[in-house]
């Protein structure tokens, strides 16, 4: 029996507690990665069984039936009928919740059609008593064909009993629970005769969906008698649903008894509160209020030490080790760059928080429900809110999150606007250029004033993604069906285990992935700005000092002077200068210029390039802060600081709008399988951040 | 040269090869790479 | 009395008695909104739409256009 490994897929509705039965399986041995091709989450996981065997685990999308309707709950059906994919499971454990029992078991009746060893998992149970719900195992077990485990992923009972069905799934049945086939007997006997090898209800699987099924053939069925219209194959479909519901509904009139007086609770007093006509949107602009404060106030104690840190580290560097090219790129280049994504790790970490902890109370069903009809006037669906919150985290998962949204016209102006909201990698661009330019005082004693005018930048992004939402909903000529469905799941305190996992992994995901781009390009930027075409570059220090009126510059200023030169005569000043006269009128000068261009590969990188950018410029050993150096540049001409309030504001307005994510540009294009709507993101909202900038600017200069 | 600059060199040369690997031709290898800890999301 | 889900008032429970099948996703038949089972409004959002519905168990929200078109019969009046 050593060395044998179990291969288990995790599957179930959503909102049943499956993440947190896949975390107390695997622990920390977690692997997330992608599908093949598609970017749905593949997430993994290895867990120790009984006996000393080996499981692996892989938690599917959570999916309500086998009828899908999204690429996640694509990615379920083609596994579960593929026999000769990788990861096609021995034994399926289907995870459902004891108060959603009934509708969690029509999923389990489908999988159980398709003959796979299946295990029931009843999650919740720790809920059992107090709402009333008493259940007869033996005799659920026994109806159903299969082995249950009662699990508690709250109190961490009964994962145990489920190791043990798992280590001994070769004992389960894999008859179906019952005869589908019987909505139309003609129809599917016709199907028997002809593909006598192939399972039936696969068959119907591969007839009614979209999906891919490798070796079975799509077209032999459709070119076939079999072919039927649309409206015949969901009346046929319906007729499916509501046969399993009666073989559920039988079952569990005797397996499973609710006293009624217990279950009307909690949920029902919640949802008067929180979907009030007034204290309902108060709370939900409380929450989003409470969101931002914190990002700023919480976050700016660690973020000062992490900025305060990565500056003497780099003097450190400097001053120990042995001078030469590569301590220069070490302490002007990597220290400064990667000191600029680190600085940010803290704000990340409170958003995905706030962010899940919304997510697993249950809480965003119910803003969603609030929502809907407001955003529906933009074009939009109340699942909308659900990408334009999660946008403030990053475009990308919240792109992918719009795949929730039925309609396909209001899912499109969901994906175009959802970069408009202020993701995390503008957050460090706000707060330093905020800090430079908004003095820090308390209003009414109470609120930070940086912290309101970051929230305003918040609101002014929000309000940049429902304006063209209105626009789009104007020109757009695509035309849909409108559906809307929302499950209003329980609320549930959420698992302190899920959150810490849930943040750990996002921030994780969201250092490699920047940290990496950040740390090739401020390697770059270094090289460039350190090295330069001929003699202007090469002969700076004599071309300076020979100029007469830097004759009686003490040395200090006058080596600051001649690091200024070289800098301008650089590759990147070269290529700095040549855009200057473009954004120019905007208020920027030629460094700012090159930081924004190495923005478009991440917009965090704006921080830390100039951070290089103004360490190769400066002569000296001296200590300081990127926050310093920043507030420290004049114009050379004028003499004014660089980062004055005007330049700020337009800088800020620009990063607000501007598209700036070659990634989320890559995001829309897959999603939406066009090269039409991420071009026009591109032009879109970088056009109209030029405009704003520049009319912001000419009129605080 | 010394030491110190051919080892700028390469590292360089290492940070422009991850750039244009990342942004110009990734479409054939990174197909559906986005969303996982390695999509460069940002 | 029979009328469609949408002119429900809050708290009053129907039997669903038809549906127009062309008009209702797929997903909502499967989280057992289907004839001869017993349908409770809960909510209706401050706006007047979406309402939130209890049907087989399933807390959903839908919008009264999809809601207009399932007929039900009234059991409790208010």
């Amino acid at each position: 029996m050593a060395a044998q490994n179990i291969k288990i897929a995790l599957i179930g509705n959503p909102n049943t507690g499956k993440t947190s039965v896949f975390n107390h399986l695997t622990g920390l041995n977690q692997q997330v990665g992608n599908y093949p091709g598609i970017t749905v989450e593949r997430k993994s996981g290895a867990c120790k069984l009984p006996n000393g065997t080996k499981g692996t685990i892989l938690d599917l999308p959570g999916t309500y039936s086998l009828n899908a309707s999204s690429i996640d709950e694509n990615v379920v059906i083609e596994l579960l009928l593929n026999k000769t994919d990788k990861d096609y499971p021995d034994v399926a454990v289907v995870v459902t919740d004891v108060e959603n029992l009934k509708r969690n078991l029509l999923l389990f009746t489908q999988i159980k059609d398709l003959e796979i060893p299946t295990i029931l998992v009843i999650n919740m149970s720790d809920r059992m008593e107090r709402k009333g719900i008493s259940l007869d195992i033996a005799y659920l077990e026994q109806q159903l064909k299969t082995r249950i485990a009662l699990v508690s992923s709250r109190k961490g009972t009964g994962i145990d009993t489920l190791k043990g069905l798992i280590v001994n799934y070769h004992s389960l049945s894999t008859e179906p629970c019952l005869n589908a086939s019987s909505i139309d007997p003609e129809y599917f006997n016709g199907l028997r005769n002809v593909f006598p090898t192939q399972q039936l209800y696969k068959l119907w699987l591969v007839i009614t969906q979209d999906v891919n099924f490798g070796q079975l053939e799509r077209n032999e069925l459709h070119n076939s008698s079999f072919a039927k219209s649309k409206p015949e194959l969901k009346r046929l479909q319906q007729k499916e649903t509501i046969k399993r519901y009666q073989f559920i509904n039988d079952v569990l009139k005797t397996g499973q008894t609710i006293d009624n007086s217990k279950a009307k609770d909690l949920r029902a007093k919640l949802d008067r509160v929180l979907t009030h006509k007034v204290f309902g949107y108060v709370i939900f602009f409380g929450v989003l209020m409470l969101i931002f404060q914190s990002i700023f106030s919480w976050s700016s104690v660690p973020m000062d030490f992490i900025d305060e840190s990565f500056a003497s580290l780099a003097s450190y560097t400097e001053a120990h080790m042995a001078p030469g090219k590569l301590t220069d790129l070490i302490s002007q280049g990597i220290i400064p760059g990667i000191g600029g994504v680190v600085i940010f790790i803290p704000q990340i970490a409170f958003l995905f928080l706030f962010i899940s902890v919304l997510e697993e109370s249950g809480y965003m069903s119910r803003v969603v429900f609030l929502m809907d009809k407001i955003m529906k006037r933009f074009g939009l669906s109340g699942k909308s809110v659900v990408p334009l919150i999660s946008g403030t985290a990053c475009a990308i998962p919240a792109i992918m999150a719009a795949r929730n949204i039925e309609n396909w016209r209001e899912r499109l102006i969901t994906i175009l606007v959802t970069p408009f909201t202020t993701c995390s990698a503008r957050l460090p661009v706000y707060t330093i250029l905020i800090s430079l330019i908004i003095p820090e005082k308390m209003i009414f004693g109470l609120f930070n004033q940086q912290g309101l005018v970051l929230m305003l930048l918040y609101l002014l992004g929000f309000g940049g993604a429902i304006l063209s939402a209105w626009i789009l909903n104007k020109i757009l000529q695509v035309k849909h069906k409108s559906f809307f469905v929302a499950e209003m799941p329980n609320y549930k305190l959420p698992l302190f285990k899920n959150v810490v996992l849930n943040v750990l992994e996002k921030t994780k995901a969201f250092v490699y992935g920047a940290g990496k781009i950040i740390l090739a390009l401020s390697i770059l930027i270094w090289f460039m700005g350190s090295h330069g075409p001929g003699e202007k570059f090469s002969q700076a220090e004599t071309i300076i000092s020979s100029q007469p009126e830097n004759k009686a510059l003490p040395e200090d200023q006058l080596n600051d002077k001649i690091a200024a030169y070289q800098l301008e005569n650089s590759y990147i000043g070269i290529v700095g200068k040549s855009i200057e006269p473009v954004i120019k009128p905007l208020g920027y000068d030629w460094k700012i210029g090159i930081a924004i261009v190495g923005s478009f590969a991440a917009r965090e990188v704006f921080v830390g390039t100039l951070a290089t950018i103004y360490n190769i410029g400066s002569s000296g050993e001296d200590e300081a802060t990127i926050k310093q150096r920043m507030n420290a540049e004049v114009d050379p001409i004028t003499g004014k600081k660089i980062f004055n309030f005007a330049t700020g504001v337009s800088l800020l307005l620009f990063y607000a709008f501007a598209m700036q994510c070659i990634s989320t540009l890559a995001i829309t294009k897959k999603e939406t399988n066009s090269w039409k709507w991420p071009l026009i993101q591109l032009f879109g909202m970088s056009g109209f951040a030029y405009v704003v900038s520049l009319i912001t600017y000419q009129l605080l200069k | 040269m010394n030491i110190q600059e051919i080892i700028v060199y390469i590292l360089v040369a290492g940070a422009v090869f991850f750039l244009l690997k990342k942004f110009f031709f990734k479409k054939k290898k990174k197909g559906g790479d986005c969303g996982g800890s390695d999509c460069g999301c940002h | 009395m029979r009328t469609t889900l949408a002119n429900l008032k809050k708290g009053q429970r129907a039997v669903i008695v038809d549906l127009n099948i062309d008009a209702i996703p797929l997903k909502l038949l499967e989280m057992g909104c289907l004839p001869g089972n017993v349908v409770e409004l809960l909510q209706i959002a401050p706006l007047g739409d979406p309402i939130y519905i209890d049907v087989n168990d399933s807390h959903v929200a839908i919008r009264l256009e999809t809601a207009a078109e399932i007929d039900v019969e009234i059991i409790t009046v208010l």
